[in-house]
């Protein structure tokens, strides 16, 4: 696998078993492992490597291997079974995928949070900016039926689908491929947390017109607002995370 | 001279345009006898693919990196959707083919329904070849690409499309002769009026010509393709 090109939507999967960065290990390994889960990369039922291979691939000790394994097993996130056909094998029924992201939203600063959301706008911003200035008919056409696939999105797993593609192919639209690599390595960093607020039906709302507005702004050729369209509709998402993260540790 | 220098361009559009197609054509007629005998096709039976696919990386001096056949949502009898897609690999590893691994499991996050795009959607519907591009390739190689797809038709329809990739450098710098030898300032395009290759900076490869037209009446078709030579006001 190490070397071969991918599409941009597996490389996510596989970034899960490379090195962590140094510090709060046992954290670090769980936050990447309930990551994959909540992002579908890890499938339910599917098995884990056996815990030597995670602690070589992650750089980490079998002992924190272990200690993390026991965490994600309290979140329900995986089941460990002992023998012969045993190991770690991913939980991952429909709804725990958000209990697993709301412990990774509680585990963040809000300070992390806002650098997150001011990273995450400055690319799509700027991405939206270049698709104002370069997107032809057919581009347009496409981020509009991306703003109606999200708009019209049946639960908040096709909303997170919808509201992901609508981004690469307004970055796309934008002619650069490095912003469209960018903007995919953000969503495989941080989509989860970003699309959280997604399942919220008031912020649904509030992204169609935001979409609306972005897509009326590249036909038009305004890169200013097509920009502001962006940085509002992130600043949304962060706030609606932000408060969240108060009320759930001020609980 | 110039309309004789444009003419030079076109020719080596053209010329570059054959070349390509005639590696995806092969392709074709390899997938076209999978599909033919009407029985329902698995993944698996594309497996005799692998090989023209791999015969057909390198051409135009290496200007094909990548080549392979994507399918019609439900032609084969297992996943809804594939993608069989090989690129051309580091020049490390000496350039060995590899397979491109992409989701096509429709409920997943990463999924990318490929229907949507031009290189799919245009041939599936006109049954006819099709340039697209220059674009980001963001579902295969996230590379400034143009992409060469023809369709697959058999009795029930378009079961597919075949392709091969060539990177919008590699088109800029086979172009670029014949452009330098145009005294004004030219671009081969494609459909939607954006430059695919141009002879002045600002008209690098992906730049829109909107309110600066072509010269009326200095504007040649490629035959065969969407694209189009044209001397720029």
């Amino acid at each position: 696998m190490a070397g071969s090109p991918r599409g941009a939507s597996v490389r996510a999967r596989d970034m899960i078993f490379t090195p962590l960065d140094s510090g709060g290990r046992v954290e670090a390994v769980t936050r990447r492992l309930a990551d994959a889960i909540a992002l579908g990369f890890l499938r339910d039922s599917e098995q884990l490597p056996s815990e030597a291979d995670l602690a070589a691939s992650f750089g980490v000790s079998t002992v924190t291997v272990r200690e993390a394994l026991t965490v994600l097993r309290e979140q329900g996130l995986v089941t460990t079974r002992r023998g012969r056909g045993g190991g770690s094998f991913v939980t991952a029924p429909a709804g725990s995928a958000d209990a697993s992201v709301r412990a990774r939203l509680a585990d963040l600063a809000p300070s992390e949070l806002r650098d997150l959301a001011d990273h995450y706008a400055a690319v799509s911003g700027a991405a939206a900016a270049l698709a104002a200035e370069r997107a032809d008919d057919d581009d347009v056409a496409r981020i509009r039926l991306c703003g109606r696939r999200f708009a019209e999105a049946p639960d908040a797993g096709a909303r997170r689908r919808a509201e992901g593609h609508l981004h690469v192919e307004v970055a796309a639209a934008g002619q650069s491929a490095r912003l469209t690599r960018a903007e995919l390595d953000l969503q495989a960093e941080a989509g989860p947390l970003l699309w959280l607020p997604l399942q919220d039906d008031d912020v649904h709302a509030r992204c169609v017109e935001q979409h609306a507005r972005l897509a009326d702004a590249v036909a038009r050729g305004d890169a200013e607002a097509a920009r502001a369209a962006v940085v509002d509709h992130v600043r949304d998402a962060a706030a609606w995370l932000g408060a969240l993260w108060l009320a759930e540790v001020g609980r | 001279m110039s309309a004789g220098a444009a003419q030079g361009v076109v020719d080596a559009v053209a010329a570059l345009s054959a070349e390509v197609f005639a590696g995806v054509d092969r392709l074709r007629g390899c997938a076209h006898a999978l599909f033919a005998p009407g029985a329902p096709v698995a993944r698996r039976d594309l497996a005799p693919l692998e090989e023209p696919v791999r015969a057909t990386l390198g051409a135009v001096g290496g200007a094909v990196v990548g080549a392979g056949v994507v399918a019609a949502p439900n032609a084969l009898c297992d996943p809804a959707h594939w993608v069989e897609w090989w690129t051309a690999g580091p020049v490390r590893e000496g350039h060995q083919a590899v397979r491109l691994v992409v989701e096509t499991d429709a409920d997943a996050d990463g999924f990318r329904d490929y229907t949507l795009l031009p290189w799919f959607e245009v041939p599936s519907r006109t049954g006819l070849p099709h340039v697209t591009g220059p674009y980001v390739d963001y579902l295969c190689t996230d590379e400034y690409t143009l992409t060469f797809t023809a369709p697959v038709l058999t009795g029930s329809g378009t079961v597919g499309v075949v392709g091969a990739d060539v990177p919008a450098r590699h088109l800029e710098r086979l172009l670029a002769p014949a452009l330098g030898q145009v005294g004004l300032p030219a671009a081969v395009v494609n459909a939607q009026g954006r430059v695919v290759a141009g002879n002045r900076p600002d008209l690098t490869t992906g730049t829109l010509l909107r309110e600066r037209g072509p010269v009326p009446g200095a504007s040649t078709p490629v035959a065969g393709t969407p694209l189009a030579v044209v001397l720029v006001a």
